[in-house]
């Protein structure tokens, strides 16, 4: 007990067992040793002993009767009872969890699906557009190019400026960026049906080849004019050309002559400096004379396929004026003034970027449409002013076949420009087209020099706006309505999405429904079990044996 | 108090007081459930009244308990019987105090209180010793008072388990049985009510009487 010079003095706890008496002999003579050392730890125990003492001494309470039972008591009248429930069905927690959590599932799916552009305005720019934007490039810049000339390539409608579609001051609200394509076949009202069609049509239809140019006006086309004028806005050439079947032939010439071209052209869609720096590069003029090979002279209204083509291959955008083919962007405005024989109106500033990419098809299509009916050379410049030029006049005639400005192809691929209805929003801004022009606000400058044009009027709504960077692509989009290439890839994705989410939905409310169902059938059973009267009455036989007691 | 006391050998055996209540436990051994109320009556009574501290609420908390243990005796595993029923008997006691607590209530007749008893009930505890003085019996009253108020003053775990070691003579073992905890629980709340239960007396400045020591 003694350490280090100290006394340790016993705890309570042995004291308290050595009252109790639970501790052994030895132990207890041991703690009896330390007390008679240690007078406080003696003080303490016997304390503790008269505390015990006075609570051993204290009376027991006497008994005011006798507890004694004079019958058995009765059984308990709770024996079988069971619970009823109360009126009105009652799910337990887990049940309520369960539904909970399914629920919650089936709206995360449901939320995850339009947040990934199911329902997204077309305006909106989202991942599945980049992505299948990029991918269809890449199919694109793998597709076979033959070098030699453009002749016999699947000259799918490309996708140019939409001013150039909707060049026609005609061009109503209604009518749609004129998606012409070279095997203009029937122009469907509906934009997503084209789109949906267009992936087939596009590859079943690799072997029509309506266009074919025969020779170019101006020098031999160099590559770098070939460049430029099939890619002359290398983004509207190849930033939206996913499909890798019709390949544009002028975008491939482009990317094979002038590998870095191609590389500018697949950024196009996003940079549309490019399109200024060829500009600013003063590259030849990409005016190309284009003969249409053999033009299916479809009756409006089967344009479909070519308006898939439209969306799914844009090739580069060739505007033929007066015959001579001019790469839409070009035409539109950042061409050189040096390729272009006549001056462009300089609102080129404004043009550029990816505005054209999607505008582009219609453009193209007018383009090589006038090229058949209208076979004398015009010049690029002309382009902007729709009206003047037969492949404006083309396009405009697309937004209403009944118009004689073009020949049956011609009615044709416009019937394909009705096709491209969806694109009639943007037509809608036709009037606001002044508005394009004056939209020096940037990328949608492409667009912008087709101001008088109905293209330009695609442009329009988004020019006034102030929103430079935004309004090519908000513009073309509007133009080209739902047919996008990448939005078509990425509506399927999203379609895809909200297929999955009504799926979840309907498995969540089958979930909670064959879980109401079971557990009302469980309950169900749990009364049936029940004995009538032995849970809530007691046994008539015990109530006899109630307990009596004895006093 | 074994339990061997209140089993049965011969159904037909008559007890001698009380009319026989035969009743098997878990293991089918027969008990006389009249004899294990003659043997334990007492004790539950005292314990529920120093619980309860009110006779009637005692009363019923022993009669609700006796009948609560024959019900459920089928599930008596035929050890420590008296263990078995205290806890009852406890458990029964702190639900209805629990209750009271929460529901006061005021006697509608009042039992005339008579100035010599607390309570107004004779009893033998009460009554004065032939070998003692009046002064001695007063004394001995008032050393009882204080060490029920002493009582009081613990917590009622430590309260439950002096009352039942110290006052009753339950063993370590009954006690924890009755108080379904561990012994070591019952050896703390001992040490601690003991030391408490002391520091209150020695605080109230009520002595020892020598007479009271436990030579």
């Amino acid at each position: 007990m003694w350490l280090f010079g100290g006394h340790r003095h016993l705890s309570e706890d042995r004291l308290s067992d050595y009252v109790s008496g639970r501790l052994s002999s030895e132990q207890g003579a041991r703690l009896e040793r330390a007390v008679e050392e240690c007078a406080r730890c003696r003080e303490e125990l016997e304390s503790l002993q008269q505390t015990r003492a006075l609570l051993q001494a204290l009376p027991r309470e006497p008994l005011t009767r006798s507890f004694v039972f004079a019958e058995a008591p009765a059984a308990a009248v709770t024996e079988g009872y069971r619970p009823v429930p109360a009126p009105g069905f009652r799910m337990p927690g887990w049940a309520y969890a369960g539904a909970a959590a399914v629920a919650g599932v089936a709206v995360i799916a449901f939320v995850l699906s339009v947040g990934f552009g199911t329902w997204l305005p077309q305006g909106s720019e989202n991942e599945f557009d980049r992505v299948a934007s990029t991918s269809s490039m890449e199919r694109a810049a793998s597709e076979p190019v033959s070098q030699a000339m453009p002749q016999a390539q699947p000259a799918a409608p490309a996708e140019s400026a939409v001013a150039q579609s909707m060049a026609a001051e005609g061009g109503s609200p209604e009518s749609a960026p004129i998606p012409l394509g070279d095997s203009v076949e029937r122009q469907e009202a509906a934009p997503e049906v084209i789109v949906q069609e267009v992936i087939v049509e596009v590859e079943v239809q690799k072997e029509v080849q309506v266009e074919r140019i025969v020779e170019a006006e101006t020098a031999p086309p160099t590559p770098t004019a070939i460049a430029v004028a099939a890619g002359a806005p290398p983004a509207a050439a190849m930033a939206e050309a996913p499909s890798p079947t019709a390949a544009p032939v002028a975008a491939q010439e482009a990317t094979a002559v002038e590998p870095e071209r191609e590389g500018q052209a697949e950024m196009g869609a996003r940079v549309p400096e490019d399109t200024t720096g060829y500009a600013d590069a003063g590259v030849p003029a990409p005016t190309v004379k284009v003969e249409v090979d053999t033009v299916p002279a479809t009756p409006a209204g089967e344009g479909a396929s070519s308006a898939g083509e439209v969306d799914e291959t844009p090739t580069p955008a060739h505007i033929v004026q007066g015959g001579d083919l001019v790469p839409p962007a070009l035409a539109a405005t950042p061409v050189p003034e040096e390729t272009i024989a006549t001056p462009m109106p300089q609102e080129t500033p404004q043009v550029a970027t990816p505005a054209p990419t999607t505008a582009a098809p219609t453009s193209t299509v007018a383009a090589i449409a006038s090229t058949e009916t209208v076979p004398e050379p015009a010049t690029s410049d002309k382009a902007p002013t729709a009206g003047e030029d037969t492949g404006i006049g083309a396009a405009s005639a697309g937004v209403e076949p009944g118009e004689p400005s073009g020949t049956t192809g011609q009615q044709g691929r416009l019937g394909l420009a009705g096709a491209a209805g969806p694109a009639g929003p943007s037509g809608s801004a036709g009037p606001l087209g002044p508005a394009g022009p004056a939209g020096p606000a940037g990328p949608a400058g492409p667009v912008g020099p087709a101001g008088p044009a109905g293209g330009v009027g695609a442009t329009g709504p988004v020019g006034p706006q102030g929103n430079p960077g935004a309004a090519g692509v908000e513009s073309a989009r509007g133009a080209q309505g739902p047919q996008g290439p990448a939005g078509t890839a990425g509506r399927l994705l999203s379609d895809g999405l909200a297929l999955t989410a009504l799926i979840a939905v309907a498995a969540g409310a089958l979930n909670l429904a064959l879980t109401t169902v079971l557990l009302l059938r469980l309950r169900h059973g749990g009364r049936s079990k029940e004995q009538p009267g032995t849970n809530q009455e007691p046994d008539s036989s015990l109530l006899v044996n109630r307990p009596r007691l004895e006093n | 108090m074994a339990n061997t006391d209140y089993r049965l050998q011969d159904l037909s055996q008559t007890c001698s007081d009380h009319p026989p209540l035969p009743i098997k436990d878990r293991k089918g051994t027969s008990y006389c459930f009249n004899c294990i109320i003659t043997g334990f009556q007492a004790q539950a009574y005292s314990v529920a009244r120093r619980i309860m501290n009110d006779q009637h609420l005692a009363e019923d908390a022993v009669q609700e308990s006796l009948t609560s243990a024959y019900r459920s005796f089928s599930q008596f595993r035929g050890d420590n019987l008296r263990g078995w029923l205290m806890r009852i008997v406890t458990n029964n006691c702190r639900d209805m105090l629990r209750a009271s607590r929460s529901r006061p209530s005021i006697p509608l007749d009042p039992v005339a209180t008579d100035p010599d008893t607390d309570d107004g009930a004779m009893t033998a505890a009460n009554l004065p010793s032939d070998q003692e003085s009046p002064e001695e019996s007063a004394e001995r009253g008032e050393l009882r008072r204080t060490i029920e108020a002493g009582l009081e003053s613990l917590a009622e775990e430590r309260k439950m388990a002096i009352l039942l070691v110290d006052v009753e003579g339950f063993s370590y073992e009954e006690a924890a049985t009755a108080m379904n905890c561990s012994v070591g629980t019952i050896k703390s709340r001992i040490s601690r009510g003991r030391r408490e239960l002391r520091d209150f007396l020695r605080g109230t400045g009520e002595l020892l009487p020598s007479g009271f020591r436990q030579e």
